[in-house]
């Protein structure tokens, strides 16, 4: 994993997090990790979450967490965060970090 | 149930009822969501609604349908909490639900028939049906509130205890791949009491090792209900071959996540193409086992059986408890041999005919069906094929429980479409072009069926902008339809759009303009024994009018003999008889003759000459002319020696056992024990006569002056069929 650099990129998430924008949003997320792009991930547009999305985006905050940071995320949306709470994931969601 | 006790036939036998119900479900389904565009539905509609779309869930779970159990699956969804009052009704939510039902009825034909269909076929409306359930759950809790919990079973139970349930809910890697989502069996589990979730992430990879459409997550619940067990397990009922899956009471925790030998393991057996490495234990079942080789054979038994009104049999088997004992009285009278007994043997025989004939009405209405299940299929078409032209159509069908048997039916449904399409592409103008026009934005269909006589009376009539005879006679003149110098009549002009590869489409569409419709409606017309005649006036609309049979088993026939062979002609082809004056058959240029009938000339065909039958009477004037009509509206003589009479024939097929015939659409038995032919006067027009008797007679074989060679040589040319002799004559 390359180092942490300061800048810092924006990631705007779409409105629908479905089964169709998993594998793009994985290769996204690795891509942000890979080159160690500290990356805001702006949750506010999303409307509609699936479990598939979910799993990508806990995946990339354990990966986070393991470099001794913590995950960005800007203004979650109502349906995000009620798609973490309704999985059983309010918890994971908390170890974010909120702007 | 295992395959060996539970054959591949009796598989291939449900799969064909399911789809069979589904046709039905689906129509009535149809019905009232098209409905719920116009009025409010109440709870019974809303009800036999989510009851259809349930049926077909569970069918397809059964015969490991899966597409279409997950799309289903979340109708149903939507429906249940409409039904519930979670979900308002309103223009949007009808509209989606219309769409719904038309992808569910695609989802089912392609299911049916092992159609290949897009991957994202129904992506686009499942998500809008999500998304109504995610904004009626997410941002509506006031609606939360006032809805009364209720199963997707019906089956809600009265003042129950409230008992502690713990669900281990384990997915498979493929779950999200099949289309489930946790999240929405989560919230069905809300609706059922207090839930606490709580989620196992410790199968979750790397980021960078993860499959991103793999399922990592596994859950446990914990849930306080009133519900039976049986209850929580449907909610899991479609994932259940996709999860490792246990539900216990709070007093079996102990026995949690392993398998208490005490519960009932309904394993559900494993779908084609999923793993059977692990078996879920859960107490529901679905009624069938899925199907491991459903998806073969089965296409060609689809139409195997119809389902008949219970009424219908018991007649049928009074009339045939009859029929016995008047053969037995018959039978009895001759032992008896008394000295009356030739009149009693006559008054049986008459008791036995009218026996006979009742008993051939009730098994034809055995058969019979209304064109209900036809004309039920049109309004989705008009809305996929209106929506894509940007057009603005209204379908009116009226007769919709007129009867027609159920093989006329079936072939009925193609040539519907495609009149249908074409009336909506060709005939309908978009709506700024019809408001120019003086005509309302919204243009209108009326498709109507009635009896008269032994025929079903069909019409499509559209408010269109009718034929353009200048166009379409200028384009058949560019294609060679017809020669520059053919002095066509206004029928003869709409006729043209029948013809082989016609089109006048400006640009070939994906709805129409390929040429290849109206020609194969024809045929298809032709083939059932009808008819199809257009009307069309310009800027005012087209009327389509199919004159079909009732049924293709019997028909009523005239028997006509020519030399030692008798023929059967459709009795509805038959125009009239005549024995012509010998100056009114008349030689025609190029070969063959033509009779003159008030002032029209008709072509002569000889049954004697086309099919080699010795000592038939060669001249008109000494036998008969029987003067018929094609399905194009022209006419055409037909030379015989006498009429035998006219007769109810049952008709033969004579491809089963024998190799087709031109000129000849099927054979029958006479009551003498002789087969007779049946004439197929479509073929007849196009025919030449055989060359030998062409050189003694008439030369009919020879050139159609206002048709080009190459037309004229096509014997099924909807163009040329019986066209010959009257351009021939026009043009001279």
């Amino acid at each position: 994993m390359s180092t942490l650099e300061t800048n810092t990129e924006n990631y705007i998430l779409p409105q629908v997090l479905d089964l169709n924008f998993a594998s793009e949003l994985r290769s996204m997320l690795l891509d942000k990790l890979e080159k160690g792009v500290n990356t805001t991930i702006d949750a506010s547009n999303v409307s509609r979450v699936t479990t598939p999305a979910v799993q990508i985006l806990l995946a990339y905050s354990k990966a986070i967490n393991s470099e001794g940071r913590k995950p960005t995320l800007h203004n979650p949306s109502e349906a995000l965060k009620t798609a973490f709470r309704d999985l059983g994931l309010d918890a994971e969601l908390s170890q974010w970090s909120t702007n | 149930m295992s395959d060996s006790s539970f054959g591949a036939n009796e598989l291939d036998r449900f799969r064909a009822t399911f789809f069979e119900e589904c046709a039905e479900l689906i129509a009535d389904m149809e019905s009232r969501l098209s409905c719920m565009l116009t009025e409010t539905a109440d709870s019974e509609e809303l009800n036999a609604i989510f009851r259809a779309v349930h049926s077909i869930k569970a069918g397809a779970g059964a015969f490991g349908l899966k597409r279409l159990v997950t799309f289903s699956h979340t109708f149903e969804a939507l429906l249940d909490w409409l039904r519930d009052g979670r979900i308002a009704q309103d223009e949007r939510v009808a509209t989606i639900l219309v769409k719904a039902g038309d992808i569910l009825a695609a989802l089912v034909e392609a299911a049916q028939q092992g159609k290949e269909i897009a991957a994202d076929f129904e992506t686009e409306i499942a998500n809008e049906l999500h998304g109504l359930l995610e904004e009626a759950s997410g941002g509506t809790s006031t609606h939360r509130a006032k809805a009364e919990p209720k199963s997707t079973s019906e089956s809600v139970t009265p003042a129950k205890a409230t008992v502690d349930y713990r669900i281990s809910f384990s997915p498979h890697a493929e779950l999200f791949r099949h289309a489930n989502e946790p999240l929405l069996l989560i919230k069905e589990l809300e609706r059922f009491g207090t839930l606490h979730t709580f989620c196992d992430t410790s199968k979750l990879p790397s980021l960078a090792a993860m499959e991103p459409e793999d399922a990592y997550f596994s859950w446990t619940f914990e849930l306080s209900t009133n519900r039976s067990k049986a209850d929580i397990a449907e909610v899991f009922e479609f994932v259940d071959q996709d999860c490792i899956l246990d539900i216990s009471e709070s007093a079996e925790e102990e026995a949690f996540g392993l398998f208490d030998d005490d519960e009932p393991k309904a394993l559900n057996e494993p779908a084609p193409d999923s793993s059977p490495a692990v078996a879920p234990t859960i107490e529901h079942k679905p009624a069938a086992e899925p199907a491991q080789k459903a998806q073969s054979g089965a296409k060609s038994n689809a139409n195997a059986t119809i389902r008949v009104d219970l009424a219908r049999i018991d007649r049928l088997v009074n009339m045939v408890g009859e029929l016995v004992i008047t053969q037995a009285m018959l039978a009895q009278q001759i032992i008896d041999q008394g000295k009356d007994q030739g009149q009693q043997a006559i008054q049986g025989h008459e008791d036995l005919a009218v026996l006979t004939r009742e008993l051939q009405e009730c098994v034809m209405a055995i058969r019979m069906q209304p064109v209900k299940s036809v004309f039920q299929r049109m309004p989705r078409l008009v809305r996929e094929v209106a929506g894509k032209l940007n057009k603005q159509v209204n379908l009116v069908t009226h007769g919709e429980q007129t009867e027609v048997d159920k093989t006329v039916i079936e072939e009925l449904a193609d040539p519907l479409t495609h009149m249908i399409r074409n009336s909506i592409d060709h005939g309908i103008e978009t709506p700024d072009v019809r408001i120019a026009a003086g005509k309302p934005a919204e243009g209108k269909i009326v498709l109507s069926a009635a009896h008269v006589g032994s025929n079903i009376l069909i019409h499509i009539s559209d408010d269109g902008a009718g034929i353009n005879r200048e166009r379409l006679l200028k384009k058949a003149i560019e294609k060679g339809i017809v020669t520059p110098n053919a002095n066509l009549s206004d029928e003869e002009i709409d006729e043209l759009i029948f013809a082989p590869g016609f089109s006048t489409a400006a640009a070939v569409t994906d709805v129409s303009g390929r040429g290849v419709g109206m020609d194969v409606v024809r045929r298809n017309i032709v083939g059932l024994g009808g008819r199809i005649q257009v009307q069309s006036t310009f800027g005012k609309g087209t009327r389509f009018t199919l004159i079909i049979p009732l049924t293709l088993a019997v028909l009523d026939g005239m028997i006509v003999a020519s030399g030692s062979e008798k023929y059967i002609l459709p009795l509805t082809s038959i125009i009239e008889s005549f024995r012509p004056d010998k100056s009114q058959v008349r030689e025609i240029t190029g070969g063959g003759q033509v009779a003159s009938i008030r002032g029209e000339y008709v072509r002569l065909v000889y049954l004697c000459k086309i099919f080699d039958v010795p000592g038939a009477v060669l001249e008109p004037w000494k036998g008969l002319v029987v003067l018929v009509e094609t399905a194009s509206g022209n006419k055409l003589g037909i030379v015989v020696d006498e009429l035998i009479g006219q007769q109810q024939v049952v008709i033969k097929s004579l491809l089963d056992n024998f190799t087709p015939v031109p000129g000849i659409s099927g054979a029958t038995i006479l009551g003498n024990g002789r087969v007779a032919l049946i004439l197929d006067i479509e073929q007849l027009a196009g025919m030449t006569e055989r060359r030998r008797h062409a050189t003694i007679d008439g030369r009919l074989s020879g050139s159609k002056p206002a048709l080009l060679d190459d037309q004229a040589s096509q014997p099924h040319s909807d163009v040329d069929d019986g066209a010959l002799p009257r351009l021939a004559v026009g043009s001279r």
